[in-house]
């Protein structure tokens, strides 16, 4: 469904009238932005009750800043009330802490109730960083060794002596049945092997040329019928392979904590100012 | 309503959307949970990717499962008002607050129930007080037959007894624990599914407190014992 939201030229002229005392204006802004001010807050708390009691409070204090004359006018509103936002998120959670602070001493009725109220959620956050590894841009071995020795725990040595003559596709394999079954009790094999599995499959049937470049290609010496499956594990080792298993473990990491911009400090979603015109 | 995929998840936690698109995904999050969960988990990766990151094993993954399995079973037990505020204390602190644990597995089918204590390192990460598992060679009054099982706990400092009757398909749990209150005992499915909670009550004339568990689904569950003071693990 195509949604149209207001011109820049509109949204400025409908600013500058609500600055001016009009509430007709402040009311377009208010329905025209009250959607997304509450999916920012659902995005860093959840879809609750409190998303919808947050946004209000963002309209309350981005209102008085432009009564403040604290505007910019370069920035679109959207800027400002994201900005609101986030700052109304960070009180949140501080109030929260300091509130199961505080019950921790006392009661714990608060903080029960919300525990009580709280469905169940996988532990989301390292199925996404899965998700992340298998697309975050290294080299099919490379990931696939990363989950050998990160995931599974494999000492680097022990796979050069047991593994090196494996292929890509039965070291996948054995990589993908070796993290599901702890989680057998959790999710279907079929999710787990579409969701989160899905790009390494698919680039193991990818002719080796397309994958590893033709520089690397001639250097190995492979066959252009090759596809990236029947790779041996050994035909990627150089030097000192326990090395090059440590190397390509950190050039995982590398990948994929770029591809998720991690920044290592809870900003709950900090985002940059959109100016005008971008 | 259809998801937002992989890739604007991702560009939205990352920041990479243009104004319009932005707002699009912000307008779908505002109602769908889903989604904003997802956002949630990629804006704390974000944010803690240290910390998360040298953490993941395939093991810590599995952990993570089942405690939050458990916590959400617990906090959905049926209970009174008074026990329910107790029990989601005690679920939102789950792994500090086991003192002693057993895995069932019961089938009330063919009227078997084993005991084990493998499996249980999510929940404590040190060795409970040792449960040892016997055949019991007596049925429990009203059984009807079956071979019911028990489970015991050596008595230092106090003894615990757990005892299944896979006929009649309940379970008596026994202790001397002394302090008020006293602790919660749970029999939660391991798939989270269902739990049922009870404190220990006295029994008149007797220096034990005991838990009765009735109509106990078949399958595989946990049986967990809160520490107290006076019921340390």
């Amino acid at each position: 469904m195509e949604r149209r939201f207001l011109a820049e030229s509109e949204e400025l002229a409908l600013v500058e009238a609500a600055i001016a005392g009009d509430p007709e204006a402040w009311g377009i802004l208010y329905n025209a932005f009250l959607l997304p001010v509450r999916g920012f807050i659902a995005g860093r708390i959840g879809v609750t009750e409190d998303a919808e009691d947050l946004a209000q409070e963002c309209f309350i204090r981005a209102r008085r800043s432009l009564d403040q004359g604290l505007f910019d006018r370069q920035y679109r509103l959207y800027t400002l009330l994201r900005n609101v936002a986030l700052h109304v998120v960070q009180d949140y959670w501080r109030h929260r802490a300091r509130a199961d602070s505080r019950l921790s001493e006392q009661s714990h009725r608060i903080r029960s109730l919300a525990a009580e109220t709280r469905s169940f959620h996988e532990p989301l956050e390292r199925l996404e960083l899965l998700r992340l590894v298998f697309v975050c841009g290294a080299k099919p071995h490379q990931i696939l060794m990363f989950g050998f020795v990160k995931l599974l725990q494999w000492r680097p040595r022990e796979i050069v002596k047991e593994r090196a003559e494996s292929s890509l596709m039965s070291l996948t394999d054995e990589f993908l049945e070796s993290y599901y079954a702890p989680l057998e009790h959790y999710m279907s094999q079929r999710t787990f092997h579409s969701t989160f599995c899905a790009p390494l499959l698919a680039v193991m049937d990818s002719p080796a040329v397309e994958v590893y470049g033709e520089r690397e290609y001639d250097d190995r010496g492979m066959s252009s019928e090759l596809a990236v499956g029947s790779l041996a594990l050994k035909v990627f080792f150089g030097g000192d392979p326990a090395a090059n298993i440590s190397d390509w473990c950190d050039r995982v990491r590398t990948c994929t904590r770029k591809l998720i911009a991690a920044t290592n400090i809870e900003t709950h979603g900090q985002s940059r100012p959109r100016q005008r015109g971008n | 309503m259809d998801h937002l995929n992989s890739d604007q998840l991702r560009a939205y936690a990352v920041d990479e959307l243009d104004h319009d698109t932005c707002l699009d995904v912000e307008i779908h999050l505002a109602t769908c949970q889903h989604c904003a969960e997802r956002v949630k988990a990629l804006l704390s990766v974000r944010g803690n990717f240290d910390q998360i990151w040298e953490t993941w094993t395939v093991t810590t993954h599995a952990e993570e499962f089942q405690v939050a399995r458990l916590r959400y079973a617990l906090s959905r037990a049926p209970a009174s008002p008074d026990l329910r505020e107790r029990l989601a204390q005690w679920a939102a602190h789950i792994t500090e607050s086991v003192g002693t644990a057993l895995s069932v597995f019961l089938d009330a089918s063919t009227h078997a129930v084993s005991v084990a204590q493998e499996g249980l390192e999510f929940l404590h990460g040190m060795s409970f007080p040792r449960f040892e598992p016997v055949p019991v060679p007596f049925s429990i009054a009203g059984s009807g037959g079956g071979q019911p099982w028990a489970a015991f706990v050596a008595p230092t400092p106090q003894w615990t007894k757990v005892t299944f009757d896979p006929t009649q398909r309940r379970a008596l749990v026994q202790s001397d624990v002394p302090t008020v209150p006293r602790p919660l005992v749970a029999l939660v499915a391991r798939d989270g599914s269902w739990a049922h909670v009870a404190p220990f009550r006295a029994v008149e004339g007797e220096a034990f407190v005991l838990t009765e568990f009735e109509e106990i689904p078949s399958g595989d569950f946990l049986l967990l014992i809160e520490k107290t003071p006076d019921n340390p693990a």
